[in-house]
């Protein structure tokens, strides 16, 4: 009579543990967390909600509060050049003739330059520069207008202005690209698609004392 | 016969069905893991095709120029115009040959600014109202421009009603159905156990009657139970020993598990799927995720980085995606940017009312850790994939790899310094004694634990 039960009763125990096993996970769910007091910064993290913060959990006036900031009015980054050249046409042409890349040219440059156009450009003006990146061939944009070649009439100053604001189709690459990245692309751009002689001299400080000059006056319309 | 051969003959009936009932149990649990293992169907879903894309010969030229105009569209205009009455940079163009003579469209083509210049106030209107900036010239002849108008005036069919085009689309299953119709099951078999008990102790009382005994066994389900374990104390005390240590174990696996999100597949306000954008397109992940490269944070991007190309790609062509097995238009996904930018598509302007996107983030690492993307990305020149997995195979993002401190050291243990053309290297390599310089670069190669990576206050701080 023993032996019978223990059969019986040995399986209904396995089965209740398989049973037991396979219903616990919880589908796309976080796994469950203990004592999460140090999981949890007291002070403001980048993309944590500021009612997540430690301490100030159940505080729902604090909840659902934006985390990127802009900068406090009338202040600039560390490192920040201001960019004198107003969005329109006549600021373009404007910094077309007065614009000089400050970086001298370099095969390391052009090399950094290169890595820089595969991330932010090739999708669209392609790996030969005459817009056959993989959104225009998959018709997810028209053709581009511009390509790249040898005799291409448009300065560097031009160039620099259109990453930083777009132009047609294109987009502001201002948030995404630091000055100096931009500069380095148009180098790639120039040397590698347009078979320019790069500029190696250095024009730093001509372009520093300009840019303050024009800020300056543009302060002075405002 | 006495009570307990009574008792010994229904046991077997008992056994007998006890097994019975557990084979059906197994069989169940067994099916129910197949099925959500092998679930994952992929369905053909056919959208209708709208395939009447019978071109109109309407004009005199016919056919071929219409075509030739399409062509020539594309390459020359499509960047700023649409045949459409949408803005793109430039107007849209349709009715341009009902609202303009030839010979003025032929002039302001091959050079708006000369006709600005002339004093021509239509043209100056236009000038006006994209905010001073000319039309560039166009290098195309009369004839071009008669190809292209034709074109503009009797578009293929196809292009005015946009055809929705087939889309694969794989349906998964929902596993937590097999959940529901596990308990419906054990329900049943409960149910089936209740009245097989009732029909023992009736068949019991039934057989204590013909003897002329008194029935004093067990009547309820309860009390047969009771009945069971007290005859079988020995395997009581077993099951109680396994389940204890199998409980431990199972709270052992269990707290290894805290804290530990890996696999978490939150679904996202915006149904942004990492598959197209990084795997068909081909974007960069460095394109969104600009700030991985400089920063502790890879960064979510803000919504001026979507507009970039959303600006255009409005998704109006009305195709479908799949996110997350199920079906989603990318026109309302969209839209539901504009939306949050406060953007007018039609009019191309931004309001004052914007409102940010409430991402759910996927990789939370707790406090006392300290992680840079930028130490990682640009230093180290680690590829995403590393840590985060075929990203572009996903369209819901999960977290792909552990984020356990055993993952980071085995990592940095593995992983070699790339030291090639690094000065640095070269001269503090040149600078060790030979002792230690044995010690680290002895196996022939730089490993990130060797430079620091293993130091406590290099990540907890």
């Amino acid at each position: 009579m023993k032996r019978t039960y223990l059969n019986t009763l040995s399986k209904l125990t396995l089965i209740a543990a398989v049973i037991s096993i396979t219903s616990c996970k919880e589908k796309n769910g976080m796994a469950p967390e203990y004592m999460p007091d140090m999981y949890r910064s007291p002070a403001v993290e980048p993309y944590v909600d500021y009612g997540e913060l430690r301490g100030q959990q159940g505080d729902e006036s604090l909840k659902n509060k934006m985390t990127a900031k802009q900068p406090v009015k009338g202040t600039i980054p560390r490192g920040f050049q201001p960019y004198a050249y107003q969005n329109n046409f006549e600021d373009y042409e404007k910094a077309g003739v007065n614009l000089k890349n400050p970086i001298s040219y370099s095969e390391d440059i052009e090399k950094e330059g290169k890595e820089l156009y595969g991330m932010f450009c090739i999708h669209c003006h392609g790996t030969t520069g005459q817009g056959d990146g993989s959104l225009v061939e998959r018709e997810k944009f028209p053709p581009l207008p511009v390509k790249f070649a040898p005799g291409l009439a448009i300065s560097e100053g031009k160039m620099f202005h259109t990453i930083t604001y777009g132009k047609g189709l294109m987009g502001s690459h201002a948030s995404q690209l630091t000055q100096e990245e931009r500069w380095k692309i148009i180098h790639y751009i120039r040397a590698g698609f347009m078979e320019e002689k790069p500029n190696t001299t250095v024009v730093d400080s001509v372009i520093v004392e300009q840019v303050i000059e024009e800020v300056a006056k543009a302060t002075e319309t405002e | 016969m006495n009570k307990i051969t009574t008792y010994k003959e229904k046991s077997n009936q008992f056994k007998s069905i006890f097994f019975f009932l557990s084979f059906l149990l197994f069989q169940s649990v067994g099916i129910a893991q197949n099925e959500e293992a092998t679930v994952d169907t992929t369905q053909k879903v056919e959208t209708e095709q709208a395939k009447e894309a019978e071109t109109i010969e309407a004009t005199a030229g016919g056919e071929d120029l219409i075509l030739q105009g399409e062509k020539l569209f594309k390459a020359n205009c499509k960047a700023c115009h649409s045949i459409g009455d949408n803005k793109v940079v430039g107007p849209g163009l349709k009715g341009i040959n009902e609202k303009r003579e030839k010979e003025w469209l032929i002039k302001w083509i091959t050079n708006s600014g000369e006709l600005i210049a002339s004093g021509d106030a239509d043209a100056q209107a236009i000038f006006d109202e994209y905010n001073n900036v000319p039309m560039p010239p166009q290098a195309v002849s009369v004839e071009d421009i008669d190809a292209i108008l034709a074109y503009i005036k009797t578009p293929p069919v196809s292009q005015q009603d946009v055809a929705t085009p087939t889309e694969e689309v794989t349906v998964e299953e929902d596993s937590s159905t097999m959940l529901y119709v596990l308990i419906g099951l054990i329900i049943i078999l409960g149910g089936l156990l209740f009245f097989i008990n009732k029909s023992r102790v009736s068949i019991a009382k039934q057989v204590a009657a013909k003897e002329g005994t008194p029935f004093n066994g067990p009547i309820s389900l309860l009390d047969a139970l009771k009945f069971t374990i007290s005859n079988n104390k020995g395997f009581v005390a077993a099951v109680v020993i396994v389940l204890f240590f199998g409980g431990l174990v199972d709270l052992m696996d269990g707290a290894f598990t805290i804290g530990v999100h890996q696999g978490y597949k939150p679904e996202q306000p915006i149904k942004f799927s990492h598959k197209i954008h990084a795997g068909d397109d081909k974007i960069d992940c460095n394109y969104c995720h600009s700030s991985a490269r400089h920063s502790k944070t890879s960064g979510i991007p803000s919504l001026n980085v979507c507009m970039n190309c959303h600006k255009f790609i409005d998704g109006s062509h009305g195709k479908t995606f799949v996110y997350n097995g199920e079906e989603y238009s990318m026109e309302e996904e969209i839209q539901k940017i504009y939306k949050h930018l406060d953007y007018d598509p039609k009019t191309q302007k931004y309001g004052d009312n914007p409102t940010p996107v409430k991402w759910i983030k996927v990789h939370n690492l707790p406090d006392h850790v300290y992680y840079s993307h930028s130490q990682h990305v640009t230093a180290g020149k680690q590829k995403c994939q590393t840590c985060h997995g075929p990203v572009e195979e996903m369209d819901v993002l999960e977290q792909y790899s552990p984020l356990t401190m055993k993952w980071c050291i085995e990592c940095h243990q593995e992983t070699k310094v790339a030291t090639e053309g690094n000065g640095y290297y070269e001269d503090m390599h040149s600078r060790m004694t030979d002792e230690y310089k044995e010690k680290v670069l002895g196996d022939g190669k730089l490993t990130v634990d060797e430079i620091g990576g293993w130091e406590c206050a290099k990540c907890h701080y």
